[in-house]
């Protein structure tokens, strides 16, 4: 039977250590994500909110507890294994869209099946940048596109390794209002239609809105949730956080 | 699919990998140059009617041209490992984004030894092309040059390419190899900083590097009482590349370091010399990239230039110190010449110097035949270890000098072929050095009887109070010179034969530093156009970024230079001191052109490089 939980975190704590003494970024974080759900993660700065992210997405070792993704613990796996599962499993679409310039728009988004070494479905490509309103923008490279369609080409990427789950950090930050409720709809898109599970760590309560839950983060704890939640309710609640 | 990422990001981002494509591209044409002169060499050698002499000299060619090759490629593996290490640090996002969608270490690797291997792939047709076309040229500018005198038949060119590609090839993989093991280790976290700290304390094995390398120094400055000019010589040549190599794996914290210092006077007053100071103390990766060429170039030049220098004036010291005659004729192989300085009445004493040709492992050398009744008296000859009065039929003496290189001393045997039979004389005697007075083998007439020229090329000749030399050879083809006037000859023609040596070796290696400071300034100034964007936002002219690019890069220069005329002042102290403790106050010749003409050219190439750097692209 497959299991509804995307994404578990039992007891994550990590800890940072420098030269002014220890950085507890999270203490003990217990929270799962179910599949298909669209999950916002919030919080004032410092409150470990990309370390959540990154520690859910095997980019970081917790200090404490354990991670499973699917049905693989994380901490069991090797580098190889992660990477493995990184590229089955996972897409990532960041603030900065990381993309490479080098290469056409089709050949970013074909570049995780490449990597695998997988014969990749011309179709399949353009079905993914047809999604995010991109199919005539395939042979172009990432600098002759706009900041919006750059980030759509990120999600197309996403969108045509159907990983599992889907990250995103501040995925809307560096973009126009228009461009950042487009990048927005088709996250929900994604959850709803396609059945992946996206977690999203934002800063900004209209982003928020658009997941079914909100997630709050507060001195690396989890201080409170919201299940679909308006903008004005969502920046309500982080305005409690942040007095 | 790796290999297909590789050669688009150097197709679109081609400018980070223009220095290495140059530097590869150069080694090619040499190599192509050199295994083409080489194979000329063969087939013509196989023509009849070739003397030995002929074959030699285009030996001698060929050989010239294969060590400035080898330097040339030895010389391109750093310059591509310093671009590939500038590409992989910039480009650090972009990896750990590839480890971040599935790349494995594995993959990243391949990825960025493909990039070695097309930029290789492009200099060597470039190079191969290059290199075909000049080969031509070779016998034509061989001849002009009066180097030979020889037609010459030029090989097939396939041949150069057989040898030059595999080369260029094996130079990329090997430069590239350290900043691909870097790229693979970029984790995928790194998808997501927005920044990184440079990291500038040196790893492990490049500390451990470092400090024996600097331990070395230090010890060659404990143990200078006990050198002697000749290893002091053999230090001078080594002992600066151990210097730069130590000094270089400490590079990204001791240049930022010194250059800060050396800016702190101009900071306060000039707002763009602040700037690039503080660029310079954050960004020791560039400080170290720019610094590291002019230190090795200034520092092995500088240490080689006057180290040869210092080196003349010890053996014309030496001469000095020996020779008692007041005159030298040089004969000019006039056979009356020889019947004139016959002794007799007219003369204290008379020495021509005789020497006869040996083979000595595989190769002709030309040993001094002795008369020990008037060579002490004329070339001052002295045993210092042994005795010369032991000399006879089956017993050399050799010089100090190659007493030293070969190790042998009294009582060890030296192999030779003398007259066609192989003989095993015994060394009897070590003689002080005197280079231009007699060879440094020693033999008595007996062992070499009638083989010695009989119209010899030099004369000793202490005259008697009422000889007039030169009234007595006025009709002949000799030139009668006072005894000075010879040595200083001969120290001249000594410092000619230095510069071409200096040349060859340092040709080629001028040319990849050249190369590598402006590679480095080049990328340098890439890497740093976001920052010069928020300067320029901030109200900067464009003039005040020129200058503070020009800042940066004098800055850097200027300590690199500093640093390196520091390690030629040390090599330069051990030689002299070594020189003044075996002769006394010999004069000292220092010089000043050469060096300052090296530290002109690496300043003026890093300020020419940073303002073409600092120029706004277009369309910014």
């Amino acid at each position: 039977m497959t299991s509804t939980i995307a994404v578990a975190l039992d007891g994550i704590s990590r800890t940072y250590r420098s030269r002014a003494g220890d950085v507890h970024a999270l203490r003990g974080v217990t929270h799962t994500f179910a599949r298909g759900s669209f999950t916002a993660v919030m919080g004032p700065s410092g409150s470990g909110k990309s370390t959540l992210l990154q520690i859910a997405a095997g980019l970081d070792r917790p200090t404490r507890g354990e991670v499973v993704v699917g049905d693989a613990p994380l901490g069991r796996l090797s580098e190889t294994a992660l990477t493995r599962l990184r590229r089955t499993s996972m897409g990532f679409v960041f603030q900065a869209y990381n993309l490479l310039d080098a290469l056409s728009v089709y050949d970013n988004v074909a570049l995780p099946t490449r990597l695998a070494d997988e014969p990749v479905d011309r179709q399949a490509v353009l079905e993914a940048l047809r999604a995010v309103g991109l199919e005539d923008k395939a042979r172009r490279r990432p600098p002759e596109l706009s900041g919006g369609q750059q980030q759509r080409v990120a999600i197309a990427r996403a969108l045509h390794a159907r990983p599992a789950v889907l990250f995103a950090d501040e995925p809307t930050g560096a973009l126009d209002r228009s461009s950042g409720r487009q990048v927005l709809e088709l996250l929900r898109q994604v959850s709803d239609e396609q059945g992946q599970t996206v977690v999203m760590v934002t800063h900004d309560p209209l982003a928020a809105s658009y997941a079914h839950g909100v997630l709050f983060l507060g001195d690396g704890q989890i201080v409170g949730r919201l299940q679909n939640g308006d903008a004005a309710r969502i920046a309500a609640a982080m305005s409690e956080l942040e007095r | 699919m790796m290999l297909s990422i590789s050669r688009k990001t150097v197709r679109q981002t081609w400018r980070p990998y223009a220095g290495a494509f140059v530097a590869l591209a150069c080694g090619v044409v040499l190599i192509a140059v050199a295994v083409t002169l080489i194979g000329a060499v063969e087939q013509t050698s196989r023509r009849e009617g070739i003397t030995a002499d002929e074959k030699l000299q285009l030996d001698d060619l060929a050989a010239m041209f294969g060590m400035m090759s080898g330097v040339a490629l030895f010389m391109a593996m750093f310059v591509v490992a310093s671009t590939f290490g500038f590409v992989v640090a910039s480009r650090r996002r972009e990896l750990g984004m590839l480890r971040l969608i599935g790349a494995t270490p594995r993959q990243v690797r391949r990825m960025v030894r493909g990039e070695a291997g097309v930029v290789a792939l492009l200099a060597s047709v470039v190079g191969c092309l290059l290199g075909s076309a000049l080969a031509p040229a070779l016998p034509w500018l061989l001849r002009a040059r009066g180097l030979t005198d020889l037609r010459l038949d030029l090989p097939p060119p396939w041949i150069a390419w057989a040898v030059a590609v595999p080369c260029a090839a094996g130079v990329a993989l090997i430069g590239s190899w350290r900043a691909s093991k870097r790229a693979s280790k970029v984790s995928p976290v790194t998808a997501l900083q927005e920044a990184t700290m440079e990291r500038s304390r040196p790893g492990f094995w490049q500390a451990l590097t470092g400090v024996v390398c600097l331990a070395a120094v230090v010890a060659a400055f404990v143990l200078r009482s006990q050198m002697n000019p000749l290893f002091a010589l053999v230090c001078a040549l080594l002992l600066p590349q151990v210097a730069v190599v130590g000094l270089v794996c400490f590079g990204r914290v001791l240049f930022p370091l010194l250059a800060g210092w050396l800016a702190t006077p101009f900071s306060r007053g000039d707002v763009t010399a602040h700037l690039a100071r503080e660029h310079l103390r954050t960004s020791g990766r560039v400080s170290a990239a720019l610094a590291a060429p002019i230190l090795a170039i200034s520092a092995i030049a500088g240490s080689m230039i006057v180290a040869l220098s210092f080196t003349a004036d010890w053996t014309a010291g030496l001469d000095r110190a020996q020779l008692k005659t007041p005159l030298v004729v040089e004969t000019g192989g006039d056979p009356a010449v020889a019947e004139i300085l016959s002794p007799g009445p007219r003369y204290d004493a008379v020495d021509p110097r005789r020497t006869v040709d040996v083979r000595m492992d595989g190769v002709t050398e030309a040993i001094e035949v002795v008369d020990l009744s008037v060579m002490e008296r004329t070339r001052g000859l002295k045993a210092v270890r042994g005795d010369l009065g032991d000399l006879d039929t089956e017993s050399v003496a050799v010089t100090e000098t190659y007493a030293f290189d070969q190790g042998v001393g009294v009582g060890d045997r030296v192999r030779m072929e003398v007259g066609g039979e192989r003989v095993r004389p015994r060394v009897v005697a070590v003689v002080s050095d005197a280079p231009d007075l007699y060879a440094e083998l020693l033999v008595s007439e007996a062992m070499v009887p009638g083989q010695t020229d009989t119209t010899p090329e030099l004369v000793f000749v202490d005259p008697a109070d009422d000889t007039d030399v030169r009234a007595l050879l006025v009709d002949t083809g000799a030139t009668v010179l006072t005894a000075d006037a010879w040595i200083d000859q001969v120290e001249e023609q000594t410092r000619a034969g230095n510069n071409l040596g200096l040349w060859v070796l340092l040709g080629p290696a001028g040319l990849y530093a050249g190369i590598a400071i402006v590679n480095a300034v080049l990328i340098g100034a890439s890497q740093r156009r976001a920052q010069l964007r928020t300067v320029a936002l901030l109200g900067a002219t464009e003039q005040q970024r020129r200058r503070m690019a020009l800042w940066e890069a004098g800055l850097v220069g200027v300590t690199a230079v500093l640093v390196g005329a520091a390690v030629t002042g040390y090599v330069g102290w051990l030689v002299r001191s070594a020189i003044v403790r075996d002769l006394g106050p010999v004069p000292m010749t220092v010089p000043w052109l050469p060096l300052l003409t090296v530290l002109a050219v690496c300043l003026g190439l890093a300020l020419l490089a940073a303002l073409v750097g600092s120029r706004r692209p277009r369309g910014s």
